[in-house]
């Protein structure tokens, strides 16, 4: 007897476990991190077009084998075998963009996540030099893609089993939908725990620096009474600190996951508004909607019919 | 198995736990064969549109991290790469003998209470360093 409540604590542990990792998940969810995270990619692939051959090709500020001294030798990319001409370089590129057309309109989706996340590794791999932080999350969410059941809905996937009920099921098994919540908020913990290790932050004046960094502040207007009275920027960095320590509690726990969408939201608008970080926060945004839920989705749209 | 497949992300730190507390701009010298000489400067950013800066972020991103000491097997190509467009955006037929890439810097004022420095006012980049020289080989015979 004594042997046993172990092991039916273990089994239930087991139970709770699979059901928190394969918790059902509805298809729209998916549908929007597909297009949401599609179209910022296509805008962040369509801003190398300017300069493509300066930063990706022989001829350019990077030449591969110069590439390969500055990166870890591990790391992969297809340029490695491809021919190194400027030719072959549009021709990758253009049916990369290609492709990630086809994922927004949802067409053989996964193929085209497979391949988008090839595509995107190569042309990091090829010049680290030009990619960062939000880079990385361009990678990771779209890995995580791939083992999403994309095309279920929204897509032109679903239009063509128009007459298939059973074809596409509504929901789904929501595992890698779960891995990227997780992964969204250990990305939010981690930074908020780095930030308690440096001095700047827990004295408040971390912010008066960044407010003074000539390539990332001043994005659009701000008053000079935010950024150059004391007790605002102290108040604005002990604020983002202990914002980012709270999301990645409250977003899930049911009564405060609502607000703690909400923060997010007004937090990385503000964010992007007064800080030239390219897509970093759209991304970041893109990342949070995995814990969108179908009530959200519903909510919105009386939202919007009532208006 | 994660470097090769992309799959590293390594630590989130957002300008932690110290957030950089330098501004720079890069400079290079392109000297040629007859004695004259023009100059390349990187942006000033304060001076960039909104939408000018969006889409010169890997630009930013390129010149940020290209001076830093772990890239100096990166430096000749750039060197080269600058001497070629400055070249073609001349239409110039000259032969550089030498280019010298410089760093200017100022460091951020730290915050004394009751003192801090108004943001509007662009730091001094008052410290400079060449830190590469390229010279061409002589083909003059």
């Amino acid at each position: 007897m004594t042997q046993e409540i172990p092991t039916s604590n273990w089994r239930n542990w087991m139970q709770e476990t699979d059901s928190f990792f394969h918790a059902p998940v509805d298809v729209r969810v998916v549908a929007a991190l597909r297009i949401g995270y599609a179209v910022l990619l296509l805008i962040n692939v369509l801003c190398w077009w300017p300069d493509l051959d300066r930063w990706f090709s022989e001829s350019g500020v990077l030449p591969l084998a110069a590439s390969r001294s500055v990166i870890n030798s591990q790391c992969l990319t297809l340029f490695q075998i491809l021919p190194s001409d400027s030719r072959t370089l549009h021709i990758v590129y253009w049916i990369f963009v290609a492709q990630l057309g086809a994922l927004i309109v949802g067409w053989k989706p996964r193929l085209q996540a497979v391949c988008c996340y090839l595509w995107l590794v190569s042309f990091q791999h090829r010049n680290n030099l030009i990619f960062e932080g939000e880079d990385t999350l361009f990678r990771i969410i779209g890995f995580l893609l791939i083992f999403m059941p994309l095309g279920n809905t929204w897509s032109v996937d679903r239009w063509l089993h128009r007459g298939d009920r059973l074809a596409l099921p509504t929901i789904v098994d929501g595992w890698s939908v779960r891995l990227l919540q997780l992964e969204m908020t250990m990305l939010y913990f981690s930074a908020a725990w780095s930030k308690l290790l440096g001095a700047p932050w827990r004295d408040g004046t971390a912010l008066y620096y960044v407010m003074r960094l000539d390539e990332y502040w001043g994005r659009f207007p701000i008053p000079a009474f935010v950024t150059d009275t004391e007790w605002i920027v102290r108040g604005l960095t002990w604020s983002t600190m202990a914002l980012e320590f709270a999301i990645p509690v409250l977003i899930w726990f049911a009564p405060t996951r609502r607000y703690a969408l909400v923060l997010v939201l007004v937090f990385h608008l503000a964010c992007d508004y007064s800080m030239h970080l390219f897509l970093f926060h759209w991304i970041m945004l893109v990342g949070w909607m995995a814990f969108l839920r179908p009530e959200d989705l519903a909510d919105l749209r009386r939202f919007r019919t009532s208006r | 198995m994660l470097n090769a497949t992309g799959l590293w992300q390594g630590t989130w730190r957002l300008f932690a736990p110290t957030p950089d507390r330098r501004n720079h701009r890069l400079q290079a010298k392109i000297d040629f064969v007859d004695g004259e000489h023009e100059v390349w400067n990187s942006p000033d950013w304060r001076a960039q549109t909104p939408w000018r800066r969006f889409m010169r972020h890997r630009e930013a991103e390129f010149l940020e991290k290209v001076w830093q000491d772990e890239n100096t097997l990166v430096w000749p190509a750039f060197a080269q790469s600058l001497v070629r467009s400055e070249m073609a955006a001349l239409g110039s037929e000259r032969r550089p003998k030498q280019v010298t890439l410089t760093v200017y810097w100022g460091d951020i004022p730290p915050p004394v209470s009751g003192q801090w420095q108004p943001a509007s006012i662009p730091v001094s980049l008052d410290h400079e360093q060449d830190f590469f020289r390229l010279i061409y080989p002589d083909r003059s015979e």
